[in-house]
């Protein structure tokens, strides 16, 4: 009898977990599902596409790793537009963290009156349509009237040019970048600041610590976590940098400026060189050899970035 | 979405009828499509742009023939990519797609669109310009693909007060004549800098190599068969060599059509001309509204030669492509491109309407009083036949992107020679 309720027990109990699995594998079914579709068969498909030579119009020639070998021997642009992508990647994003910490220590202060109102402007940039924000830029940055050229020959300087220099245009493009997502980053810190416990910071100032102390001893190991996240999510995202600079190239001096990111490719990220692969040269196979690429090099800084994490944690 | 009561009806129709005709092979298309009974509502779905000003006239057509219900979708950013996409995937493209010159090069491919011949498109072909007629068919003229939207044969804008500085005459036809080659037009900037101090045009792609290239005949980068020819052509060479002398000489102001700059530059007077087909006058208008009265318009340089314009076609995946060619046959019709002409100032590519009343009267009182209603067609029957076949703005795209290099001081010849081993490379992808 015993035995038996116990059995019956422990049956019940293996079907319950069992349930338990599966339920659980229905809930993320969803996800996954759709994961399928919209992204891992995508994945798989442009793999496949890659080892053709196809105009999407026509016939596909099967050519292997042609696109590959042609990419990294062959293509100067292609490791132009890598090292674009990170000299604007180092131009904005360690700045932009930097400051968005500073901001969002600041506007954590108790004397600061309005915190929301500071809180609200700073995150404007990044809510504003895009179009609207590289017209501005453009605007600021023109050549022969822009806002910024002008207060330099008030100055008594030369004039920069923004469209054809390579370093101005790459800072102009910087400068936009980091004024567009400064705001998201310092809500990010913001939120990680409040998730430091108060009482950590009472028993600094019983034991004496100064703020500076404070500052450097508890906020910002305090903070570690999330400002590895901040880096990771503004790494992928600038590895995959293509609507401002095309947008702001497009209004700075026309269509022709925006698909090759300037006259000396000086802004043509790899997304951007991307595009034009395909859709003005209509190289589809060879641009989605460079879409293989990116995805490489995106995964390797982000296994980078989770193994500094760890590090760090220990 | 595809409506599907009206189709499922049709086929119960069709089923009904004990006709097979609907199932005949859709090479035939004077069976295909399903229409047995004219009046069974049928949607066409079209692919617009927000450029050719169809919008009247498509809500007329649909009062005029109630069975036709016209879904029109604009996706001004993505238009080409879309098209891409629905063709190499077999499905999704609409019944009819507006495709512009500089893109309809690419999309000559034989398998994806219906060939308007077999509606019986060849017997209009004398309705149209021929230069803009041959843009939309095969190189050998045997596959219609589409039908010409409005055109913009070019003419010369100039700043009145610039000629005035620089000594010159300011009457539109003696402006014409001094004018009359790419050498005068020079020359012309010559002086213009010499007394003013301001370039002759806006930049060496807009102000000299678009337009020269456009005179340079129906082949340039390629040869009838798709061969690259631009290395060989003589008339690509001298088009690049013209406006690396125009750079090297200082006549370009660098501030490319478009740009901000640009727009600015219509407003201050920064360049002396500018190359405006009749679509490019409601851009300075909008862009530069103070500078009414001071730009007037004179023929350009070596006759005129096409910028612009688009073509209508319909996808094989089309199963209405009677209604369609129906559709498109009325809209493109030369009193149909008149009265778009009258609201919206889009220029025809149907001379047969250039003498009528309503067309050379116009005058535009923003530019000076200038009569466009003349200008304009003697520029029209100027335009030569033009390239329009593989990658035209490929090429172009790689040309545009060197010369504000060379504006800027690199050598012309180095550049060329780099340019043509680019656009190689970049074809054998």
């Amino acid at each position: 009898m015993e035995r038996k309720r116990r059995g019956g027990q422990a049956a019940r109990r293996f079907n319950q977990r069992i349930s338990d699995h599966i339920s659980g594998y229905l809930y993320t079914l969803p996800f996954f599902a759709i994961f399928m579709v919209f992204g891992f068969y995508p994945m798989l498909y442009t793999i496949y596409i890659s080892l053709f030579k196809w105009d999407m119009l026509g016939d596909r020639t099967f050519v292997g790793l042609r696109n590959y070998r042609l990419l990294l021997t062959d293509d100067p642009l292609f490791w132009k537009s890598i090292g674009n992508t990170f000299l604007i990647w180092f131009e904005s994003v360690p700045f932009q963290i930097l400051f968005a910490i500073l901001l969002a220590v600041l506007l954590n202060q108790a004397f600061i009156k309005g915190k929301g109102v500071f809180r609200f402007f700073i995150f404007l940039p990044n809510i504003t349509s895009l179009v609207a924000v590289s017209l501005i830029f453009a605007n600021v940055f023109g050549v022969k009237y822009g806002l910024f050229n002008y207060l330099l020959t008030l100055l008594g300087l030369d004039r920069l040019d923004w469209a054809g220099d390579s370093w101005a245009t790459q800072l102009a493009v910087a400068a936009l970048v980091f004024w567009r997502y400064l705001g998201f980053h310092m809500v990010i810190q913001l939120a990680g600041l409040q998730s430091i416990p108060g009482d950590l910071y009472e028993a600094a100032t019983i034991d004496g610590a100064s703020k500076g102390q404070q500052f450097f001893r508890i906020t910002i190991p305090m903070l570690t976590p999330t400002i590895m996240f901040s880096t990771l999510i503004a790494t992928t995202g600038g590895l995959q940098l293509f609507t401002e600079p095309f947008t702001f190239m497009s209004d700075l001096s026309g269509a022709v400026a925006a698909v090759n990111g300037g006259t000396n490719n000086q802004v043509l990220t790899v997304v951007m060189y991307l595009y034009k692969t395909a859709f003005t040269d209509h190289a589809f196979g060879y641009s989605s050899a460079i879409a293989n690429l990116l995805l490489i090099i995106i995964v390797i800084f982000a296994l980078f970035n989770s193994l500094l994490v760890g590090k760090l944690r220990r | 979405m595809r409506m599907k009561q009206p189709f499922t009806m049709l086929l119960a129709a069709g089923l009904l009828a004990g006709s097979l005709a609907a199932c005949s092979s859709s090479n035939d298309p004077s069976t295909s499509g399903t229409s047995e009974n004219a009046n069974s509502p049928i949607k066409l779905t079209y692919w617009n742009t927000n450029g050719p000003g169809l919008d009247g006239l498509i809500k007329q057509y649909q009062e005029e023939n109630k069975n036709i219900t016209l879904d029109v979708q604009i996706d001004e950013a993505n238009h080409k990519q879309n098209l891409l996409t629905a063709l190499s995937a077999g499905s999704g493209a609409p019944d009819i797609v507006i495709l512009t010159v500089d893109d309809i090069p690419q999309f000559k491919k034989e398998d994806y669109f219906y060939n308007l011949k077999d509606f019986g498109a060849d017997a209009l072909q004398k309705d149209y310009l021929d230069s803009r007629w041959k843009q939309g068919t095969s190189a050998d003229g045997s596959f219609i693909f589409g039908i010409p939207t409005d055109s913009g044969p070019m003419a010369m804008m100039y700043r009145i007060e610039l000629f005035e500085q620089a000594g010159l005459p300011t009457d539109r036809d003696e402006v014409s004549k001094l004018v009359a080659t790419w050498d005068d037009y020079f020359k012309l900037g010559m002086t213009i800098k010499e007394k003013t101090g301001k370039p002759l045009t806006t930049d060496a792609f807009f102000g000299a190599f678009l337009p020269k290239i456009q005179q340079g005949g129906e082949f340039t980068f390629f040869d009838k068969d798709g061969n690259l020819t631009m290395d060989m052509n003589p008339a690509v060479k001298e088009a690049w060599d013209f406006s690396a002398k125009l750079a090297q000489a200082g006549l370009t102001a660098q501030q490319p059509d478009f740009s901000n700059d640009w727009k600015v530059g219509l407003d201050t007077g920064d360049f002396a001309t500018m190359f405006a087909p009749p679509w490019m006058l409601g851009l300075v208008k909008q862009n530069a509204p103070n500078a009414k009265g001071k730009w007037d318009i004179a023929m350009m340089p070596g006759g005129s030669a096409n910028w612009g314009g688009s073509f209508l076609l319909i996808p094989k995946q089309s199963k209405h492509a009677k209604e369609a060619y129906a559709f498109i046959k009325w809209i493109l019709a030369p009193e149909q491109q008149l009265s778009v002409y009258e609201s919206n100032g889009n220029f025809p590519s149907t001379p047969g309407v250039y003498k009528d009343e309503a067309f050379t009267a116009k005058k535009d009182d923003f530019f000076n009083g200038a009569p466009v209603g003349e200008i304009y067609p003697k520029a029209a029957e100027q335009v030569t036949l033009m390239d329009s076949i593989n990658n035209w703005s490929t090429i172009t795209n790689e040309i545009g992107q060197q010369l504000p290099n060379v504006e800027k001081g690199a050598d012309p010849e180095q550049t060329w020679t780099e340019l043509v081993s680019k656009v190689k490379s970049t074809l054998a992808r």
